[in-house]
Order: C-alpha cells, then structure tokens, then sequence
C-alpha cells in the first residue's frame, strides 16, 4: 500500500495497492505485479502512460494467458476458456466459459478420446497381431453412437451462441414505420447497456445491447429499399435473407396508415419465423383494420409502442427478452464450444462418418483404422496433445484482450 | 605393432545375425573391402525363435531389404517350405506374407551368399574392444586372442548377446543364444567410449517332437495354393506338406502358471496404459488376462528333414519341469516330448537415442549401431536396420552423404525414427499400425519405392532398376487407358454388377468408374474388355489399389507435405537445449538426449509438449542459437 508518483515531477498521483505475486505462484508462472487502484478510466489511462513511459510495454492480445500455456499453468481448452471470460458478454456465457475454465469440456473430450482408442486399438490388434484373438467387434454400432453424443454437443452448444453473441433480432417494416425510432429509443433505455460492434451486414444498421443480462443484436432493415427505384424486389430479396438468418423477427406496422400491399407481403415472410408484430405511432389515431389482421394471425398478441415518445418500448424488450431466452432453453448441461473446437468436432464427426461409409459400401479395414486414427488426432488437437503450429497461431490471435 | 595389408578394411561388421549379413552384403555390395567377425561361422544367420520370415509390419520390411538390395527376401524363397498372404481382405495397406522356412537351410544359404561375395570375408573370433583415435573417429576392432582389424567404419550388430544371461526358473548363466557364448567384454569397451546401456529381456518357446504330436483334433492351416513368392526377384511357388496346426491351452494351464508365477524370473510390470503389448509371455497373458479360459497355440514345422516343431505361444521362462506340465496339458500334447526348452534371456542394448538417423552414434564416428543392441525384437527389424546401416557405413567411407529413410517413405524409416526419438522401453516390434501413411507405402509397392535407391547406391544392378521403371510406365498406362476406355449399360454387364452386389449403371461409363467400386476386381471385368493388354499381375494389382483407394492415398499425401514442412525445419546439431528460454526443464532435458535434428523429429519426443514446441519453433527463427562450445 502506497501512493504511486510520478518519478519525473515527484508528483502523488493515487494511494494503490501493489502486489507482488512470485513465480510460479501467478497466473503465468512467472512473477507479477499487479496494481490496484481507485477506478476511473482517466487515472488507469495516467498510471498506464507513465509505466510504458519508464520502460514498461503493453502485452499482446492475450498475452497473459500465451505465457501461461506455454509455461505450462493451462491447457489447450483452458486457454480458450479464459479467451471466452474474457469476451463473455453475458452471465450465461460467464458461468459456462468458467465451467470450461474447471476442465469440464476436457472430461468430456477426454472421454470421446477414450472411446476412439479403443476401437483404433481393436483394429490395430486385428491387423497386426495374427495369433491374436481379437474379433471383429460392432465398430459401426460404437461410432454411431458415439457419433450421435458428439453431433448432440455440438448442437446444444450451437444454441448457446446467442449468449455468447447475442440474439439476432431483426426490426422489419416498410419505409416510415419507425424502426430507426425504435432503434434509437432501445439504445436510449438506461437498462440497456449498449456496446457499438461493427455491424455484420453492411447494408443494415445494427446495434448490440445486453438487456436483463441477454446479449442482443438489434438489426435495423431500414435503407433496404429506400434509394433505388428498380432495386425494390433486391430490398425484398435481403429483407428476405435477414428474416431467414435473424433468431427472431421485430415486424413494425404503423398504425395510423391502413394496410397496404407492402405491409401484406412483409407479413406473408414472417409468418414462419418467431416474431412479435409491433404496432407502431400509438400516439396517433388508429387507421389499421385489426379484423382482417386477425384472420391471419388469430392467434397473434399485438405490441403496441409509440416508437416516438417510447411507451409501450420497456414492456415489449421485456416480452422480448422472454421469448429469447425460451429460444435458447435447452435440457441438461451444454458445453461452451469455440468455433475452433466446433470446427475441430465437426470434423472429427465427419470423418467418424466416412469411417462407417466406408465400411458401408465395402472398403477395408485398413481404411476404417486410417479414418479412425485421423479422426483420434484432430480430437487430440483439441486439448492440445499433439502439435500444430497454426492452431495455436489462430487460438492465440483470437485473444482482443491482454489476459 | 607392424600389421599385415590383410587385417586392413574399410568396413568392418561385427555379428553374424540377421542384421550383420544384411549390413556385410551391402557393405560388400557397394564395392567396399569388408570383413564380418562373428562368433561361430556356422550360427551365422540363425534363427533362435520361429523358423519364420514375415508377417504384419514385418513382411513389409522384408520387401524393403529386397528393393535396396539386402538379401533376407531371396534367401527365405530359397528355404521357405510354408508360404501364406495375411490380412488379405483387411486392405493393401496392411496385406503383406508370412514365411515358414527352414532354420538350417536359411542360415546355409545366407553363409553361401556371404562367402561368395569377392569383397567380402569371414571371420570367427569375439571383438573385444572398438578402437577409437584421438578424435573420437573409429580405427578398428581388436579381437580376443590377439588379432587387431583396421578399419575405417564399423558395425556392430551383436544382438542379444551383449552380457546376455539365460533365467529359467531360478537358473540363469550367461549365454548369447542358448548353447553359445555371449559378448561380455564389450560391453566394457562401449561403455568406456560413452555409450550408455539398458537391459532388455526377450522369451523364446519349448520346441517339441513331431512324432509324439496328436494332430488329429487340431485345425490345419495349410500353405497357400497360389504361387508366392517374397523377393521381387523371384519366382513364385507353391509349397505344400509343412502345414501350421492349431491347438489352445486349457484352464489346467493356466492353473499351472498361476502355481508357479513366483518361479517366472521376467514378468513384465502390468501396464495399463497400453491396450496392446508387443510380445508377451504366457505368463504375461495368464496375468493380464485372467479371465480369458485359454489361449491358441501354434504348432510351426522346422522343415522336411527335422521332427522339430516350434511351439508358438507358449513363450516362457518358467523351469524345465514346469514346461512339462504346461505342454502336457494341451490338446493334442498330453504325450509330447520336449526337445529343446523354452529360456528367457536378459541382454544389454544400447539406447538408441545416442544415434543418428543413419545409424552411427552421435558421439563416435564411423560406429553404427543396427539389430538388438539398439532394443528392437525380430529378424526383420534386425535386418532392414543392417541394411541402412551397412550402406551408411559405405557412404562414410566413401565420403558421400548418407542415406536417411523418412517415415513417408518405408517401415524401415518408421523404425529408426522411433527408436532415436521415442526410445525404448520393451523390445520394439514394427507393426503396421505405427506406420502413418501405410496406404501410401505398402508391401505391394516396396521395389516402386526403394529400388531407385538401392540402385544409386550401387547395391541394385541396372537391370533390376529399368523392370521396376517399365513397371511404373506399365502401371501409369493401363491407368490412362481404363479412364479412357468405356461401357455401355448393357445387360451383360449389370447383371454382374448386380451380381457382385453393386448397382447396375444406366450411362456410358469409363472403366475407371466402374473399377473404383470396391465390389469389383480387375479380373471381373475382363470380358467386357477386349483390348485388354497382357499384364504381370504385380502391375495389375497396383492399378487396382491405385483406382480403388485413389481418395484416401491423396489424402494421406496431403498428410504426408504437411509433414514434411516440419522435417524441413532443421535444428543445429550443436544446439544447447538447456539454455533455451521457456521451454520445461523436462523437455529441455529429453530433448538433449534425443538430438533431434528436425522440428518434427522433435515433435515426436516424448515429455515434449506442444508448447515446448511452440517456443522451439518461434527460437529456431532467430539468430542468436545458443550452441555447445566444442
């Protein structure tokens, strides 16, 4: 404890707490100091500055935890683990990547490595050892099944990407319907805490938001159409495509217009995908007749909002929000993957796949136990048992953060 | 001391086995002067296990002598009496043969070989001492009763004779192989130039007399009625009246090694690590296994003009009056009499870590290293490892590079790589299973791999080298023609396709399609191709292997260029392992004793993680290596 000063202008900056952690009791296994101080982006920007201006330097993207892998403190999927804390953009994603952290996921790809062995070694056993008694087990009936346990994660883990990147929600509606005023009133809400990521479309404006601890991604369709006269059919066509790709759909109506054949058609899109018709301009009289409406969509429950003066907009982000995580529910525990470790899963299940094809259509069992063995490296990839530099380039490049 | 021109050489081999024939011939082969030192002349190129050549992984390297030029594949088809495919059905990249020969007649042959060979000389005596110069270079050998061989490399191939002791029961007395002497003194001599040794142990079985055998209950695997033959320079045959008989132990065996497991002096430690362990003794397989109620034995003839039959798997170091009871209560055994008891033997190797890819030790040059003494099982891997190490010897001594042998290119390769980076830890066996790209390099295409090779080298005479090339343009022109010849849907030709339990076609298609089905063979299709050329059937089977397993043999030479990037990232041989920066100390340590001269070789040493790794590669990049000073 002490105050930190700046050594050129014997100047007190703040009272910190500094700790010296020697190695190999850190978090690298090297030794580490670490300060602690009053918060404020300002006074950490100061005390940053002077470190590097008396010799310090900034770590590399996830450089920390680089240092800690090769020092031996992690594994492979640990590493990525403390990759995913530290993007995790909400508590769901937080509690899950900690899981990982603990050395859950490499249990379970520990036991999917057990399972392979012991077929590549039966194969092995049967090709290479002829007084041996070692018979021709059911290898089919193995792979699949472990096939389908595998195949299971991968799918459970997909559905835990809206809380590792938020839930796509699409704002769709004809020209003047107020998208960009919902918008815009969302992200003026002070429980959303809005973080701007580049959009993924180019075309359409996005912007993410944690709201209740759901990470989302709000995709305003305006512009679509707006510019161009002969591109009105293009603008339906991406309306179209970011309906299908968007996790669920925010359709806009403006109330005090009667429906026209554009509202139709945008309805007609929507009516197979998870949506919430928003009726918006509550504010002004109502021009909409709701029976037809009904005929469509009995069952349907109208939000209504007045994007303008925002009422109606908290208790439609908190149906919202409802129906996201109902989405997104799933039975049991599900594993946090990585694309790389979905990658690397995914291919492992295809070439468990053509392992059993192969058998299929009458090939030998040199090429099952190739297959297999193939199959066993890429698993051992994952937890970093055999070696690949590129892989460990891409993991580590992944890092946006120091530790 | 004056010496005569006659004790002078330029390669000296010391150890009459399998490996030291193959190194000698070679040696002798590539026109250089050399002598071969062996204990007893008439032992040379025994047997002392099976009587038989082959077998998975094994077979392989067999075909590999034969495409460098070694001999062990001619000499088998001349003292082969039982000749069988194995694992046929099982694919082309673990299909090779299995030999059963004649133990005499293959040492007979191999010594008539070796004494015919005008470069070559005998010699019966035991070496007790490699002499080195002052810079650590080899000068020759001296041998027990005063004789001194200048030489300027040699290779020494002792087997299991370094310091070998026989255990039986609570029996042991130092022997080579059972009856003769061992090496003991030089033992002393490696060790004082450095080498570091280990102990190894090895079991052999009880061999029995044919004539109180009941073979009449037993199953009977007979020869196979296809000609067959192993070198590619020979002429296939079919061999029949030496069949292999089956019978199995009963649970009365089992009860009797229980009784007796205290008297067995080499138990191998249970390991649970390994689903499979290379070699065992019964012993071994009682104790892992068991529940297992019995195990099959195999009955292996010696030959026509012996009553010996080898008794396969019942390798055993158990007392003499313990076999008894053990032989006695198989079927078809209860009357049979032992002629030669089973032994256990415990010899000394060498860690191979200590070499170098060629073979020759890291820190004493112009000395190579090949068979036992480096801690592999078998009379293949003691032979292809003769051969690398002959030729290597004759390129030292004629100041050329060596020959190194990648993983991508032959079993032979596969061995020595694991022995200098892995180590050993139990006698190691080659297997198909620890070759990774055994589609690629196969039984079938050893003479399409190797002989080039042996050819450069000056082992393999021209015109062995041009039939392998007009076996390549054959292969590669009967390729183009069946892409290039086609089949109309006829009738004919869907019913037998749907006959061979595939789909009938219903375009024009190529016969190249057509053949990629694994369902139909070269030979269905011959009526429904008239132009077909006349084909050796060796190149037949090759087009055959090429178009049905086209996918996965370009996969696996994908795998293979990805490999070979890291064995192209060489490390300086002088590199200090120990002050690089950030790599474990365990590592640091396993990779000064391994040497790795490449990334990839240093990839496979144990106790290297991929983060040593890492740091490796990224400290490879850089200038500033620290190096040993000497």
């Amino acid at each position: 404890m002490g105050e930190i000063q700046d050594p050129a202008s014997q100047q007190g900056i703040d009272q910190a707490l500094v700790v010296v952690m020697r190695a190999p009791r850190s978090y690298t296994r090297e030794d580490v100091v670490e300060f602690q101080f009053h918060g404020g982006v300002l006074l950490a920007q100061k005390i940053v500055e002077l470190c590097l201006r008396e010799g310090a330097r900034l770590a590399h993207p996830g450089e920390f935890t680089q240092r800690a892998f090769l020092n031996g403190r992690i594994d492979l999927t640990q590493a990525e683990a403390v990759a995913e804390i530290v993007g995790a953009r909400s508590q769901r994603a937080l509690e899950l990547a900690h899981r990982n952290l603990k050395g859950n996921l490499r249990d379970k790809i520990k036991s999917w490595q057990k399972t392979l062995l012991a077929i590549e070694a039966s194969i092995q056993a049967q090709c290479d050892f002829l007084h041996s008694e070692e018979m021709a087990n059911d290898y089919l009936a193995e792979l699949q099944s472990l096939y389908r346990e595998m195949e299971a994660e991968v799918k459970k883990s997909e559905k835990l990407r809206p809380f590792q990147q938020g839930a796509t929600v699409a704002i769709v509606g004809k020209p003047n319907t107020g998208k960009s005023s919902l918008l815009n009133q969302v992200a003026g809400r002070e429980k959303a805490i809005v973080t701007s990521f580049p959009g993924t479309t180019r075309d359409a404006i996005e912007e993410s938001l944690i709201y209740q601890g759901t990470p989302l991604r709000l995709i305003d369709t305006a512009g679509l159409r707006e510019s161009q006269e002969e591109v009105e059919w293009l603008g339906i066509e991406k309306t179209k495509k970011i309906i299908h790709e968007s996790d669920f759909i925010l359709a806009l109506l403006d109330q005090s217009q009667p429906l026209s054949a554009e509202d139709w058609q945008l309805l007609e899109l929507i009516q197979n995908r998870p949506h919430f018709l928003v009726l918006n301009k509550i504010d002004l009289p109502p021009k909409i007749e709701l029976s037809s409406l009904k005929r469509t969509f009995p069952e349907e429950e109208f939000q209504r909002i007045s994007a303008l003066s925002g009422e109606g907009v908290e208790a439609l982000l908190d149906k919202l929000v409802l129906k996201v995580r109902n989405i997104f529910s799933f039975e049991g525990e599900a594993y946090l993957l990585t694309l790389r470790q979905q990658a690397e899963i995914k291919k492992t299940l295809r070439l468990i796949e053509e392992a059993w094809q192969s058998q299929k259509e009458g090939l030998t069992l040199d090429v099952l136990g190739l297959l297999i063995e193939e199959a066993l490296k890429t698993l051992m990839r994952l937890t970093g048992e055999s070696w690949d530099k590129r892989l460990l380039e891409s993991i580590f490049s992944q890092f946006c953060l120091g530790k | 001391m004056t010496q005569s021109p006659t004790t002078e050489y330029e390669v000296i081999v010391v150890g009459g086995g399998h490996a030291g024939c193959e190194a000698a011939w070679v040696s002798a082969q590539m026109g250089l002067k050399t002598l071969l030192i062996t204990l007893t002349i008439h032992g040379i190129a025994l047997m002392p296990c099976n009587p038989a050549i082959g077998g998975p992984g094994k077979g392989q390297v067999v075909r590999e002598i034969d495409a460098l030029g070694g001999l062990m594949a001619q000499v088998t088809d001349q003292s082969t009496i039982h000749l069988r495919r194995v694992n046929t059905g099982k694919g082309p990249a673990v299909q090779t043969l299995r030999a059963q020969t004649m133990r005499d007649l293959y040492s007979l042959k191999m010594r008539e070989r070796l004494e015919n060979n005008s470069n070559l000389s005998l010699f019966q005596g035991e070496v007790e001492e490699i002499l080195l110069d002052s810079a650590r270079k080899v000068k020759g050998v001296r041998v027990q009763y005063g004789t001194t061989f200048w030489g300027k490399a040699v290779v020494l191939a002792i087997g299991t004779f370094l310091n070998g002791v026989i255990r039986l029961g609570s029996l042991s007395f130092p022997a080579g192989r059972h009856g003769e002497f061992p090496a003991q003194k030089i033992g002393h001599s490696l060790e004082k130039i450095g080498l570091k040794l280990g102990k190894l142990n090895t079991c052999t079985s009880p061999r029995l007399d044919r004539r109180t055998i009941d073979f009449s209950q037993m199953e009977e695997q007979p020869s196979e009625e296809k000609p067959l033959c192993f070198s590619f320079e020979g002429t296939p045959r079919v061999y029949q009246g030496a069949s292999i008989f089956i019978t199995r132990t009963t649970q009365k065996t089992c009860q009797i090694i229980k009784r007796n497991l205290d008297r067995s002096p080499l138990l191998y430690p249970v390991s649970d690590s390994s689903p499979v362990r290379e070699c065992p003794s019964l012993e071994d397989k009682v104790c892992r296994f068991p529940d297992r109620e019995s195990h099959p034995i195999f009955l292996e003839p010696e030959g026509p003009n012996s009553n010996e039959i080898y008794c396969q798997g019942v390798f055993t170091s158990l007392p003499e009056e313990v076999q008894w009871q053990i032989i006695h209560s198989i079927p078809g055994l209860e009357k049979t009499h032992i002629m030669r008891p089973g032994y256990g033997i415990e010899y000394n190797f060498v860690f191979p870590n200590q070499l170098k890819p060629t073979l020759e030790c890291q820190t004493v040059t112009g000395l190579f290293l090949a068979g036992q003494i480096n801690g592999t099982s078998g009379y293949e891997e003691a032979a292809g490892q003769g051969v690398l190490a002959g030729i290597n010897a004759g390129r030292y001594v004629q100041n050329l590079p060596p020959l190194v042998l990648r993983r991508d290119q032959s079993y032979i390769g596969v061995m020595v790589d694991d022995l200098i980076t892995k180590g050993v830890e139990e006698p190691y066996r080659l297997r198909t299973g620890k070759v990774e790209y055994r589609l690629m390099i196969r039984h079938s295409n050893a003479d399409l791999r190797l002989t080039e090779v042996g050819y450069h080298l000056g082992i393999v005479p021209h015109s062995r080298y041009q039939k392998v090339v007009e076996k390549r343009e054959g292969i590669e022109k009967e390729i183009s023609r069946l892409k290039q010849t086609t089949l109309a849907p006829t009738s004919d030709l869907n019913q037998l396709l749907r006959e061979k339990g595939t789909t009938p076609i219903n375009e024009v298609t190529t016969l190249y399609t057509i053949l990629s089905r694994p369902q139909v063979s070269y030979y269905d299709l011959q009526a429904f191709d008239p132009f077909r050329p006349f084909l050796p059937p060796q190149v037949i089977e090759e087009v055959e292997i090429e178009i049905k397993y086209r996918g996965y043999i370009e996969r696996q030479k994908r795998e293979v260029e990805e490999f070979l990037q890291l064995e192209s990232k060489k490390i300086p041989p002088n590199l200090d392992f120990y002050r690089l920066k950030g790599i474990s100390r365990e590592a640091q340590e396993r990779l000064a004793k391994a040497r790795p001269t490449t990334l990839g070789q240093a990839s496979r040493v144990q106790g290297v993680t991929p983060s040593d790794l890492v740091v490796l590669s990224i400290l490879l990049e850089r200038k500033n290596l620290p190096l040993n000073q000497e």
